[in-house]
């Protein structure tokens, strides 16, 4: 259903990649994202095409005084553009002015320049126009040209790069006895058995993706019109047996411990939960956040329990709330359901 | 009083000559910019690529000009590489570059080109002459402007 508007959004981005790397000078686009980038701040703006602009003619100036020292009379004749007619605050107007019509988004910003102090110089604007019509189609045409010639730029770098006996080593100065040695890249997933692993214990290998973590916290539970807390701590162990993709985790955790809802009514507790939630939180503070289900036995009785798990403190410290339902008996009177607030840490 | 009045009033006549004598951006101005982005990395880099990318095509354009009338004499004059290094990398090489006060008074489009040459991996010695012959090619172009 979404693969066609997908393939269409995902076209349109590479053909506007593709345009934008092909892009020779500096146009109209590229001086209309200037007051995007700088957040429509004027001054910050204002600055930022002002460099521009004595890049432009520092570049331009650079270059004539080069060649007026070996050939004047092609200097005066390449180089008679009027450029310095308007201050830059004036040229920097008459340019927003020329790139807010979207139809000169094409024309180079120095041409744009040579084009505002054709103006103000008393050109006329049938001249000026054909200035204009003239550039524009130079720049598309040049444009047009880089695209069919860049596979054959590309092709031909390829072909100079595998016809030389490429040798880093002789580049760098370090002669031609200098011994080669290959290197290796180790992929990231999956983990491969290399060499490394043979000093790795057996009973390292059988701990690898255990965690362990400790627990403590309260339990309340309201029922019959009583009220009653509790205490309770646990030993985490955090089972191998998980799932990880880019954001998401499930995990599998078993808690054993020991439970004090009355001072006649404790032991022990010990269940298995699995949890699924974000692997890396975006939210400020919390590193990781997951929901919790899991079953178990409370005092010896089948117990369930739904929560939510908070981790902070680089995956350190767990703050869990969890809601208890059990079954009970009538020697235990463990109370139908409760909420426990807990406190882990992690190893 | 009016001793100090006096070299107040000579500061203020010889800073504005200074600036008007300078051709061309270049290590004082490159600096400056960071004062004038408020100290904003950010911004900071976008007005050196700004400037980076005038400069660049201001040589474009020209040189297509150029060539159009006389090819050899423009690929004779446009000769130096100037798109070796990427332009953030070219801005790096500037800092550097321009970190010594010794470089501040090279042309920005010269210090461009000298930063294609580290790029490049030039021997030591012709890049040192390079910049020795730029600081006498822009001493002797604002002695001859000032003529």
């Amino acid at each position: 259903m979404f693969s066609r508007p997908l393939i269409i959004v995902g076209f349109a981005f590479v053909l506007l990649c593709g345009q934008r790397q092909n892009r020779v000078f500096w146009d109209g686009s590229d001086w209309n994202r200037i007051v995007i980038q700088m957040n429509q701040e004027s001054e910050l703006i204002y600055r930022v095409k002002a460099a521009h602009i004595n890049g432009l003619l520092d570049g331009r100036l650079y270059y004539y005084l080069k060649a007026w020292e070996v050939d004047p009379v092609l200097a005066e004749d390449a180089y008679t553009d009027p450029l310095d007619l308007l201050r830059h605050k004036e040229l920097i107007e008459a340019l927003d002015k020329f790139y807010s019509d979207p139809k000169q988004n094409t024309i180079p910003v120095i041409s744009a320049i040579i084009i505002a102090n054709m103006r103000i110089g008393g050109i006329s604007e049938p001249v000026v126009y054909r200035y204009i019509e003239e550039t524009r189609f130079w720049a598309n045409s040049m444009k047009t040209d880089i695209d069919s010639m860049s596979v054959e730029i590309l092709a031909a770098k390829l072909d100079k790069h595998l016809s030389k006996p490429f040798d880093i080593s002789v580049k760098y100065g370090r002669g031609p006895g200098y011994e080669n040695k290959s290197v290796v890249l180790k992929p990231k997933y999956p983990q491969a058995v290399d060499k490394g692993d043979k000093e790795i214990t057996w009973y390292m290998r059988l701990i690898q993706g255990w965690k362990f973590g400790i627990t403590g916290g309260n339990q309340w539970s309201k029922s019959d019109s009583t009220f009653a807390t509790g205490s309770g701590y646990n030993l985490v162990i955090k089972t191998p047996f998980h799932f990880t993709t880019e954001k998401l985790e499930t995990r599998i955790r078993l808690e054993t411990g020991g439970i004090k809802l009355s001072a006649d009514l404790n032991g022990s507790q010990t269940a298995a939960y699995v949890q699924f939630g974000l692997r890396d939180s975006k939210i400020p503070i919390i590193n990781r956040m997951m929901l919790d289900f899991g079953m178990g036995s409370t005092l010896g009785n089948t117990s369930f329990s739904s929560g939510l798990l908070i981790t902070l403190r680089k995956k350190r410290l767990d703050l869990i709330t969890r809601y208890v339902s059990a079954s009970s008996t009538t020697q235990t009177k463990l109370p139908p359901n409760w909420i426990s607030i807990s406190l882990g840490f992690n190893f | 009083m009016k001793r100090v009045t006096f070299i107040l009033l000579i500061f203020i006549t010889y800073l504005p000559a200074q600036q008007m004598d300078r051709l061309f951006w270049n290590g004082s101005d490159w600096r400056r910019l960071e004062k004038l982005a408020d100290y904003d990395p950010e911004l900071t880099y976008m007005m050196k690529i700004a400037y980076i990318n005038g400069v660049l095509d201001g040589r474009l354009f020209y040189y297509l000009k150029a060539w159009i009338r006389e090819q050899a004499f423009a690929d004779s004059l446009y000769a130096e590489t100037v798109d070796y290094l990427t332009p953030r990398e070219l801005v790096k090489v500037l800092d550097n570059f321009y970190a010594d006060p010794i470089n501040g008074y090279i042309p920005l489009p010269s210090a461009i080109i000298i930063s294609n040459m580290f790029g490049e991996r030039i021997p030591m010695n012709t890049i040192d002459e390079y910049i020795r012959h730029s600081k006498e090619w822009v001493n002797r172009m604002i002695l001859e402007q000032k003529q």
